[in-house]
């Protein structure tokens, strides 16, 4: 009896023993390309890799050595606003010729886009008349910055003895109301034998500004400026939100119902609806579904349009959605006859897990993903996510870029084979062998207490 | 024996951790399965092993025990708190590993009573045997409530804490509705064995639904749930007074 317990111990310890992988079990792989030394690396995912692997929980990637041995890793989810940190940005700006800067102007066409970045200025008379004499103003445009700015670097060209001008900035959200930014400043360059001033800085109060403009309060020998450079206190972080675009699988037009495929387990943070023709307005559901044989479910009920209004274009703003990893989306039209038969297109935003690998072994690391059929738990993870937040700065972690993918099995890793899942047979054993141990005690406990008379 | 126990249970939950690494339930059960077995092994041993068993009857079986009773006690009621989540199977009411390690405590526990009240175990002095089966029938009633609890959270999708489950009214129906069942039982139970005292326990547990009734659930009267649970807990109560009357008194016998 000892010795069959034992074999049936094992056989279990066989069922449920993690096995060991090997990168060409595994659709594709990216050389990872590192530069300084370090014991823990870190790699914003690229979107080939969503792309490329089968589980939702992205539980099918693996960083493997130049041994082919798997590594300890974990992927951590991006926090907002955690890009690259820049202290400083170049801003773009525009010479401009007439008195006052309005987009009702008729001496002025500005163009700006939806999201409100200055792409064209042009005066009445053309760009061919524009010179230092002539330019009344620079139109600076900070839109797409989403921080205060703390200080503003000029440079300038003209006179090269030197210069000592006064200025005044102003500031308007809408390029309509302009209100002082900065009422008085000087712009200096000076040199005196050895001696040299210069003050090109100009500090701003703390607001937040999307255009700027900048006046000579002088006439005479203006001067050109050829740089503006925006300086942040508290470091600027850029977004590290990418938009992509879906492929349209399915249309169904009589229910102005269309489906579209992200083509990846992409975490979906907001939706955009480019619509095919001008001024159209819409009123959509949106739903999703992580595979195609599961049941839509609502995301959100939202209006999009695109207008033109005297050539100034006024689109929707992207929706924000719940953060998900659904790959099948689908939008309902509430009537059938707001968008014509052109096709719209549905934009998601998304943005990159990071992943943590230890540099076990040698390099070069291979970074594997899409295997349907590997079930390992990466029970490591937690530990290594616990020493990450704990022990280890920021300092510590080196980073790694992704190179060039190389194929691994290719796509016949991303089909599901089909096993006898020998762990849940085992487990559902268990617990029936349980369930009739207990019945049996409760008969045997009931007639006992039988015999004893009850309570 | 209890170092035994201890180390027993300590060795296979870290083997269970192995075999089932991420599942944390099925590490947990252990600390309750492995003691409950030990119980079951002392009992069956308790006329087997001459020593030291037989030797030393209420070191072994009797006030030898009472410590891992109690521990098993403590751990259902713990346990209770335990989402109960037997990932990587479903979640089926009580043919699930939680549940059913929780039961077999309780069916162990039960055992160990009756045969202390059978004389088959040496008595121990200082546990009174009728307030020990009294505890044990609340702890099952927790676990009882706590059943119905995992199922609302599997099924209804209801967050396991105790706020949220506390103002879901699907949870707040489907106890109404489980412990009128529940007081229907006792009280049958009652009627057929001539027990008043566990007749009016069941009557007990009927007046506290209907108190609940009107001062919890009827706070939202207009929920579906609710609807169901009052058309159902008012169908139950017509029932129990037609099949379980009040056992009449005991007669005093004249000599």
């Amino acid at each position: 009896m000892k010795y069959i317990l034992l074999i049936l111990l094992i056989c279990a310890v066989n069922v449920f023993a993690v096995e060991n992988e090997s990168m060409h079990e595994y659709a594709r792989g990216f050389e990872l390309n590192i530069e300084q030394q370090s014991a823990i690396y870190k790699i914003a995912l690229p979107g080939a890799v969503y792309k490329t692997a089968t589980k939702k929980d992205l539980s099918d990637i693996r960083i493997f050595n130049q041994d082919n041995e798997p590594v300890p890793h974990v992927i951590q989810q991006s926090k907002m606003k955690t890009g690259t940190k820049i202290g400083s940005l170049e801003l773009p700006f525009f010479p401009i010729a007439s008195e006052k800067i309005n987009l009702a102007s008729s001496a002025l066409d500005i163009t700006v886009t939806s999201e409100g970045k200055v792409v064209r200025i042009q005066s009445e008379g053309g760009d061919s008349e524009l010179n230092q004499d002539t330019v009344k103003h620079y139109l600076i445009d900070a839109s797409h910055i989403n921080t205060s700015i703390d200080s503003i670097d000029f440079k300038l060209s003209g006179l090269e003895s030197g210069y000592a001008k006064a200025f005044r900035l102003d500031y308007s959200n809408d390029l309509n109301q302009w209100l002082t930014l900065v009422d008085y400043a000087t712009l200096t360059e000076l040199k005196y034998g050895q001696h040299a001033l210069k003050n090109t800085r100009v500090n701003l109060p703390h607001k937040n500004i999307k255009y700027i403009r900048f006046t000579w309060l002088n006439d005479v020998d203006r001067l050109a400026i050829t740089s503006v450079k925006a300086n942040f206190k508290d470091e600027y972080l850029p977004d590290n939100q990418y938009w992509s675009t879906s492929k349209l699988i399915n249309k169904k037009i009589d229910q102005a119902t269309y489906v579209f495929d992200t083509g990846g387990v992409f975490n979906i943070e907001q939706i955009d609806i480019e619509l095919p023709e001008d001024n159209t307005l819409i009123d959509v559901i949106i739903e999703s579904r992580a595979g195609n044989d599961l049941p839509w479910v609502k995301r959100l009920n939202g209006v999009f349009y695109k207008l033109y209004f005297e050539e100034l274009e006024l689109t929707g703003k992207p929706v924000t959605v719940s953060s998900n990893k659904d790959r099948y989306w689908q939008i309902r039209f509430q009537s059938t006859d707001g968008i014509g038969n052109v096709e719209p297109v549905l934009k998601y935003a998304w943005r990159p897990n990071y992943l943590y690998f230890l540099a076990r072994g040698n390099a070069p690391y291979i970074l594997a993903v899409g295997n349907a059929n590997t079930n390992i738990n990466n029970h490591v993870a937690s530990r290594l996510m616990n020493v990450l937040n704990q022990d280890v700065g920021n300092e510590m972690v080196g980073l790694a870029k992704v190179g060039k993918e190389i194929i691994l099995k290719g796509d016949s890793a991303l089909v599901m084979q089909k096993t006898l899942p020998w762990q849940r047979i085992a487990l559902w054993g268990i617990l029936i062998v349980g369930v009739i141990v207990i019945a049996t005690m409760v008969i045997r406990l009931a007639r006992n207490m039988e015999k004893t008379g009850g309570s | 024996m209890y170092l035994y126990v201890f180390i027993c249970t300590w060795i296979i939950a870290d083997f269970v951790n192995y075999l089932l690494p991420g599942y944390r339930l099925w590490e947990e059960i252990i600390w309750g399965l492995i003691p409950a077995f030990g119980v079951m092994k002392m009992m069956y041993l308790r006329d087997r092993v001459s020593w030291p068993v037989m030797d030393f009857p209420q070191s072994y079986v009797g006030k030898g025990l009472l410590p891992i009773i109690i521990y098993l006690g403590v751990w259902i009621i713990f346990a209770c708190h335990n989402p109960a989540d037997p990932k990587p199977l479903p979640y089926l009411p009580i043919v699930n590993p939680l549940e059913l390690v929780q039961l077999f405590s309780i069916i162990i526990t039960l055992n160990w009573l009756s045969l202390i009240k059978q004389e088959e175990i040496p008595k121990i002095n200082s546990l009174n045997l009728s307030y020990a089966f009294n505890l044990v029938a609340l702890i099952a009633f927790v676990y009882i409530t706590s059943v119905v609890a995992h199922a609302v959270h599997f099924y209804a999708g209801v967050r396991f804490d105790e706020y949220t489950m506390f103002s879901s009214e699907v949870f707040q129906a489907s106890i109404s509705i489980v412990w009128t069942l529940l007081a229907f039982i006792v009280m049958c139970f009652g009627t057929r064995r001539q027990f008043r005292k566990i007749w009016f326990v069941g009557a007990s547990l009927l007046s506290i639904v209907v108190i609940k009734l009107f001062l919890i659930d009827l706070a939202d009267s207009g929920g579906i749930a609710r609807i169901v649970s009052f058309l159902t807990v008012g169908v139950l109560v017509l029932v129990i007074g037609y099949f379980s009357p009040i056992p009449p008194k005991k007669k005093a016998t004249v000599t």
